[in-house]
């Protein structure tokens, strides 16, 4: 097993109104990674790179061990289930169509597997899916990249659009999913919170930079958040304050925890507080 | 085994997983040489991090408390008389800590907490 | 096997959505046999029949399956290879339609229209498609159905015109008893081996700048 399950190093496209400008970033097999980042932050010109649908300007990328540009990637797609946003089976088809045509294009497509995620899934099995709410479609494609013994899953914009209910229910498959220590994930999303439970890394891109990429634990403790009178939040140290807003009575403060004084407790940040005020921040 | 993940707090999840299986250890909960969930393992059912578990399990094993076994797991280690007994002074520190910062907060001395300390050992 | 699991894939769509241009064909095809004018009904349903491709590469775009194929194990020859041969067998079934039409007017209804004498003008009909298929697919490949769109229809007229030109003269010529090769001296057979080869380089040439277009290709 390879050490990395995705490499990228250099990573940059530039189209006319926008340009991913050299990401690098790794995600250690065995583990999960949040693409996080707004709408237009570069998220899916980042993952059709990693699959190829994109040609990158420059930069390397390595899926598996296997160079995206080699000829070799073909074979190694047997091993990468992929769901992207929007795109999908032609919605002609019905899902047990899906599972013929599919049979024949994956060595190690399992039919069982297929069937039970769409009866778990409640899929109808008859239905052409163009009836199919984005949701259920949604549904039908992360059954299919479970369904072929994938080793690593792409996953963009796999949970928005999906209720509530739904949403646990996938993120509960993606999390048994990676039970096996070879098993990798990559998800995007807008949605901080959809992921933040399940990741062990957070990597967050913002106007087509990687602001950072990052252990999810040392990011919860790197920040930390603070509430003080307005004084007391005067005499800190400014570099130790990421985002400040006054309530009128007091001041709440997003704080990097190590510059503040000896002694004073930061409570646990969200994820997504810590986010937004990077991202306004523009910088690290 | 229980563990109780609270989101809510300042206790990194890490430390609570630490102090939780730590102190089942400590209150023989936890017997010698019964084998721990795997780290992964761990992290699925409670939906948390893989690092986090793996951090937790790596502090609990350099004090002693656990040992791992390369393919076959983590078990919990031969009690150490000397470590329980360190463990728990650790642990009556912070308490002492606490007292002492309540007690200042209340104004009171170094002398009136050392006398009530006194009565309460007579009692 | 993944050529195979392709071709099912667009079968059930033309099972879905190409029955209507399926009884065009068919009814062109019937018309083509009866009507004075032959030849502009046989290039049209030829021009229909190599056209489902693009009926079915249309809805594969409108739900976004030409990014979706980039995701699986296939090779960019195979995506490319598989719409050709899809190309060619619709191009066959077209041309056997022809064949059978023709063949039932002739036995039922005693209608001779000249126009065909079975094995060659199967064959003609076939390459006709092959030709088609040749111009039309580079074209999806470099820009996809709904961007090259454009480009294919005027494409698709010059050649239409070209074909129908070509047929016509060639029937006109060999009116009213010859065959459609009536008005060229050559053996029918080195006729048809003539054309075979021409529309075999052709498609030869077509599927290297398919290939070489898809791969530049982004979704």
């Amino acid at each position: 097993m390879e050490e990395f399950a995705l490499k990228i190093r250099h990573l940059t496209k530039r189209y006319k109104d926008f340009a991913l400008n050299d990401v690098s970033l790794e995600l250690p097999a065995g583990s999960i990674m949040g693409l996080i980042g707004e709408n237009g932050a570069g998220k899916s010109t980042l993952i059709k790179s990693v699959i190829g649908a994109v040609k990158p300007d420059a930069g390397e990328i390595e899926v598996l061990g296997c160079d995206n540009r080699s000829a070799g990637f073909t074979l190694k797609k047997e091993e990468i289930g992929v769901v992207l946003d929007e795109a999908c089976f032609p919605a002609a088809l019905t899902v047990r169509q899906v599972n013929r045509v599919m049979r024949d294009l994956f060595k190690n497509w399992e039919e069982k597997t297929f069937l039970d995620y769409a009866e778990r899934f409640a899929l109808p099995q008859n239905k052409a899916f163009q009836e199919f709410s984005r949701g259920m479609k949604m549904k039908l494609a992360i059954a299919a990249a479970l369904s072929h013994r994938a080793r690593l899953l792409i996953l963009d914009e796999a949970t928005s659009g999906l209720d509530p209910i739904v949403r646990d229910e996938v993120l509960d498959v993606f999390n048994e999913f990676t039970r096996e220590e070879s098993h990798s994930i990559l998800i995007s999303s807008h949605i901080v919170s959809d992921l933040e439970k399940i990741c062990d890394y957070i990597a967050f891109l913002h106007k087509g930079e990687l602001l950072f990429c990052e252990e999810k634990d040392l990011l919860l403790e790197r920040y930390g958040l603070i509430t003080l009178r307005r004084d007391a939040f005067e005499a800190l140290d400014k570099r130790a304050v990421l985002s400040a807003h006054d309530t009128g009575y007091g001041v709440q403060a997003l704080v990097r925890r190590e510059l503040l004084p000896a002694g004073m407790k930061a409570e646990r940040a969200a994820i997504e507080s810590i986010i937004v005020a990077m991202a306004k921040e523009g910088k690290k | 085994m229980d563990i109780i993940i609270s989101n809510t707090g300042d206790q990194p999840i890490y430390e609570q997983i630490y102090t939780q299986i730590r102190d089942q250890i400590l209150s023989d909960k936890l017997s010698e040489g019964e084998p721990l969930p795997s780290i992964r393992g761990l992290a699925k059912d409670l939906r948390i991090s893989v690092i986090t578990t793996k951090r937790a399990y790596e502090e609990l094993e350099r004090e002693g408390f656990i040992c791992t076994m390369a393919g076959k797991g983590s078990f919990v280690a031969p009690k150490n008389t000397e470590l329980i007994r360190e463990a728990n002074l650790k642990k009556i520190e912070a308490h002492m800590q606490e007292i002492y910062e309540l007690a200042a907060g209340c104004g009171m001395e170094k002398k009136e907490l050392l006398e009530m300390f006194a009565l309460m050992g007579e009692e | 096997m993944k050529m195979k699991g392709m071709l099912r894939k667009d079968w059930y769509i033309f099972l879905k959505y190409g029955k209507i241009t399926a009884v065009f064909i068919a009814a062109y095809a019937v018309i083509a046999v009866f009507s004075q004018n032959a030849p502009f009904y046989v290039v049209f349903s030829v021009v229909l029949g190599a056209l489902m491709v693009k009926l079915v590469m249309a809805y594969e775009e409108q739900d976004k399956w030409d990014c979706m194929a980039v995701c699986l194990p296939l090779r960019p020859e195979q995506i490319v290879w598989e719409k050709y041969l899809e190309s060619l067998v619709c191009s066959g079934a077209v041309a056997f339609l022809l064949e059978v039409a023709t063949f039932v007017a002739r036995t039922f209804f005693s209608r001779e229209n000249g126009l065909f004498s079975p094995l060659s003008t199967f064959l003609m009909l076939f390459f006709m498609g092959g030709l088609i298929a040749s111009v039309e697919l580079p074209i999806l490949f470099r820009f996809g159905v709904s961007r090259g769109r454009i480009v294919l229809t005027l494409a698709l007229m010059v050649l239409a015109g070209l074909l129908a030109g070509t047929v016509t003269g060639l029937w006109e010529a060999g009116n009213p008893q010859g065959s459609l090769f009536g008005a060229v001296s050559l053996p029918e057979g080195v006729l048809t081996a003539g054309t075979a080869a021409v529309t075999v380089i052709l498609l030869a040439v077509s599927v290297r700048i398919s290939v070489a277009v898809y791969k530049k290709r982004e979704f």
